[in-house]
């Protein structure tokens, strides 16, 4: 084929090649943002559901609820705290990409994700807590199983958003370590900042529905 | 109005004349890793069809087993009862939903706005990738043949949670379905975003063809409803794994429970089905009967309606579940609210065609096909709302004749008419016109021979999911029943059989296709077929898409071309302007 004579590429570089179906960059990127609104309230709804399913059982088991319940762990609280400062350590990175202060940008990206470690790591301690708590009610008859397991269901979903925003924050990190904070990574960075932000009001919620249901 | 000349298109080689997305790069990692909507389309397609093909084989085992009360192939009812589940759930998770949105929406929908891609193309390869990943896992449960699922395709619980093999066949099946939900999610929000934000200049919201409506609607209830689903079968896993006792009475759990999330999306899910394929039939009507659709914003709100509606009305699966009676009159009244936007559709194409020119097509043949089935589908569908009805009806074969009309009956059929329709544009050559007729014919009379009689043996009480009916009090009805249905059965299977074969045949020795075979508007016909790698080699005019008269028939190109005593308007791409027709 004659390069000359249009516009098609040598075959060599064509699988290589990325099309953007946008006109510009700006686009695309208002595209990213709509994509990532879409799918959080698509997550909502999946947070929503499981926190109906967990209340229609509560409120079915009416007497059968356990009294010894015992209160959610106190370290809970101590996450709580954690993640929130993550929110805003992420939020402090979008503005600083904006004024293009870089290894500010990149070290206060690496700060959420090492408080997203942190958080994790208090969830699993926070597990151990509650399993010494409620071993003996996990077996007692007429006991809803719900009242020991629903605490390991609400957080454990919850964890494993946190984890996969863990991911996304890494692949942010390198991207900005390996060509420097440009267009492409501080719109991203403002992806997970809007993620980290939807994790916090969805814990927060749950935890106070755990609070108030146990 | 001003006329712009079109840009002269680059000089046609005979090598460029080929160059298309097909041919653009050659190998079989090209495929599997492209980010081109139009080829994703494709290997969708091709998946679907392979599925199809599986669960197919599933049914026509059912069928025979029926043949005999005594049951003419299983030694073991638990077989049966992995037959028809596995049927089931590959035909509707597999096969049904991912068919139009995935494979003919992936491939139409980014040229009927003429754009280059999807909004996110790499997203929309991880969507095809998660397709085959759930579809691995159904194949898990195929080959885990002891172990295997028997649920029904709903995994109602208990059968679903007391089988005592935590890692059996339902395991699988759940995680398949977990993965596949997400498929579906992520291609849903690639459609919104896409279609929010790659209209060309001119394509208004009103001027979108009715196929992205009806994709558009799809994808809200992708993004609403599949997350439910995906935290019920979630849950289903823990209950599973870790004894949970969400949905185990013994444990303070609640049965009914599960039914209400299983349908919460199930319901919904059936307008994912559906809607699509109802855009398909109003692209057909319109282009074969080459008239204007008629009542474009009836059919366009009606999508949208159906689409709200349809979360509302899902209790109607659980009317003998032991819900209140109060419950079961609210859900009896919006179900029936519900066919309202469904028949306007319906008047709407009846219109449309009326006074048409109408070619019968094969396309057209099963968008005829389509109006006649899916109102048979439709109507007894409110008999099975109707709560008094419905406690006689309720798990009969009446239930399964219905679904049959509106599942295979409606939206597979409208996708093997769109199937139809794009087909010189996806693949550059036209099939047989007489042996798509044929094939046709033999779908037609094999699915109303299969279902129809079912709607009768329902009617008569005959059960659905039982391996064998001897002993009956109507045992002697049944078996001639069920001897005609499965005989229908077999014109079904020969029907898909010949299709399969005139299609395969004319990818190698079909006459090549021309650019716009049918004489439609919509921009796809105005790109090459099969259309080059970014879709248009010069931007496309938008104008009404359903406006035919600017057309005409080019005989030396046996296709519709735009009429020579008619201006071409000015191409907005370029002038900025809005290119109304
Ligand atoms: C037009 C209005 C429709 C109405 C009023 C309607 C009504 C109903 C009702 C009341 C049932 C429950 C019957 C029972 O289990 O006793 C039912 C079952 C069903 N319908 Fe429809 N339906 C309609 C359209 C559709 C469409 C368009 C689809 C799919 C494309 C569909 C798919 C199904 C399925 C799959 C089931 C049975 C599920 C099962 O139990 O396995 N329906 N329908
Ligand atoms: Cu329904």
């Amino acid at each position: 084929m004659n390069p000359s004579a249009g516009s098609p590429l040598p075959n060599s570089q064509r699988s290589r090649t990325i099309r953007s179906p946008f006109r510009s960059q700006a686009e695309r990127h208002f595209a990213g943002r709509f994509g990532l609104a879409l799918f959080l309230i698509s997550l909502g709804a999946l947070f929503a559901a499981t926190l109906i399913a967990f209340l229609v059982l509560r409120i079915q088991a009416g007497a059968s609820w356990p009294t010894s319940l015992p209160a959610v762990p106190w370290l809970l609280w101590v996450s709580t705290v954690v993640l929130i400062v993550g929110s805003g350590t992420i939020q402090a990175a979008v503005t600083s990409a904006l004024r293009d202060r870089q290894s500010l940008a990149i070290a206060l990206v690496a700060i959420t994700g090492l408080l997203g470690v942190l958080f994790i790591v208090l969830q699993a301690i926070a597990w151990m807590q509650w399993r010494d708590a409620v071993t003996m009610l996990w077996n007692e008859p007429g006991v809803p199983r719900v009242a020991a397991g629903g605490f390991y269901v609400l957080t454990g979903i919850h964890a494993v958003h946190v984890l996969g925003g863990l991911v996304a924050i890494l692949v942010v990190l390198l991207m900005a370590v390996r060509a420097g904070v440009d267009k492409m990574s501080s719109s991203m960075i403002r992806g997970c900042a809007s993620y980290w932000h939807f994790l916090d009001l969805v814990w927060i919620i749950l935890l106070l529905t755990m609070v108030l249901a146990f | 109005m001003t006329t712009i000349p079109v840009p002269p298109s680059q000089p046609v080689t005979p090598e460029l004349a080929r160059d298309n997305y097909l041919t653009y790069t050659r190998g079989i990692w090209s495929w599997l890793f492209t980010l081109d909507h139009k080829r994703i389309g494709v290997m969708y397609l091709c998946g679907v069809l392979s599925m199809f093909f599986v669960g197919g084989i599933f049914a026509l085992l059912v069928r025979t087993q029926l043949l005999t009360p005594e049951g003419a192939v299983f030694n073991d009812n638990a077989n049966y009862n992995r037959a028809f589940t596995l049927h089931g759930a590959i035909m509707v998770f597999l096969v049904i939903i991912p068919s139009v949105p995935a494979a003919l929406g992936n491939f139409v929908l980014p040229i009927m706005l003429g754009a280059k891609d999807v909004a996110f193309p790499r997203l929309n390869l991880f969507s095809f990738w998660l397709w085959m990943a759930g579809a691995v896992f159904f194949i898990l449960v195929l080959v885990n043949v002891d172990g295997g699922l028997d649920t029904g395709w709903t995994f109602y619980t208990p059968y679903s949670t007391t089988d005592g093999m935590a890692f059996g066949g339902v395991l699988w099946a759940v995680i398949g379905v977990f993965i596949l939900g997400f498929s579906s999610i992520f291609t849903g929000m690639n459609f919104i975003v896409t279609i929010h934000r790659l209209r060309p200049p001119g394509m208004t919201w009103f001027r979108m063809p009715l196929f992205l409506w009806a994709l558009y609607a799809t994808a809200l209830i992708q993004v609403l409803a599949t997350p439910v689903l995906g935290i019920t079968v979630a849950l289903l896993f823990m209950e599973r794994l870790f004894g949970m006792g969400f949905f185990n009475p013994a444990l303070g759990g609640d049965p009914v429970l599960y039914q209400h999330f299983f349908w919460f999306y199930s319901h919904p899910a059936v307008y994912i089905m559906i809607l699509p394929a109802m855009g398909i039939i109003s692209e057909l009507i319109s282009v074969h009967s080459h008239k204007h659709i008629f009542g474009y914003r009836f059919i366009a709100f009606s999508s949208i309606a159906i689409a709200v509606f349809g979360f509302l009305v899902w209790g109607h699966h659980m009317f003998t579940s032991g819900q209140s009676q109060l419950i079961n009159v609210i859900f009896s009244a919006i179900t029936f609210s519900v066919s309202i936007p469904s028949a306007i559709k319906v008047f709407n194409w009846l219109a449309t065609l009326y006074r048409g020119s109408i070619s019968l097509n094969t396309p057209m043949l099963y968008a005829l096909g389509f109006i006649v089935i899916f109102a048979i589908g439709g109507l007894t569908g409110l008999h099975l709302g109707t709560l008094a009805t419905d406690i006689h009806l309720h798990d009969t074969y009446f239930v399964v004749a219905h679904f049959h009309y509106v599942m295979m009956g409606s939206a597979l059929i409208a996708m093997i008419g769109g199937m139809h329709h794009w087909w010189p544009k996806m693949t550059g050559r036209m099939y047989n016109e007489n042996w798509g007729r044929f094939g046709f014919a033999l779908v037609f009379i094999g699915f109303n021979v299969t279902f129809f009689t079912q709607f009768a043996l329902g009617s008569q009480g005959m059960p659905r999911r039982y391996a064998t009916y001897n002993g009956m009090v109507l045992t002697d009805l049944y078996h001639l029943y069920h001897v005609i249905s499965t005989i229908g059965s077999y014109i079904l299977a020969l029907g898909f059989f010949v299709t399969a074969g005139y299609l395969l045949h004319s990818i190698f020795a079909g006459k090549r296709a021309p650019d716009n075979p049918w004489g439609g508007r919509s921009l796809e016909w105005q790109c090459t077929s099969p259309p080059p790698h970014d879709n248009f080699k010069e931007a496309p005019t938008v104008g009404d898409c359903y406006d035919y008269s600017v057309l005409e028939w080019d005989e030396s190109q046996q296709g519709y071309k735009w009429r020579e005593d008619i201006e071409r308007p000015g191409n907005p791409h370029v002038s900025g302007k809005d290119g109304h027709a």
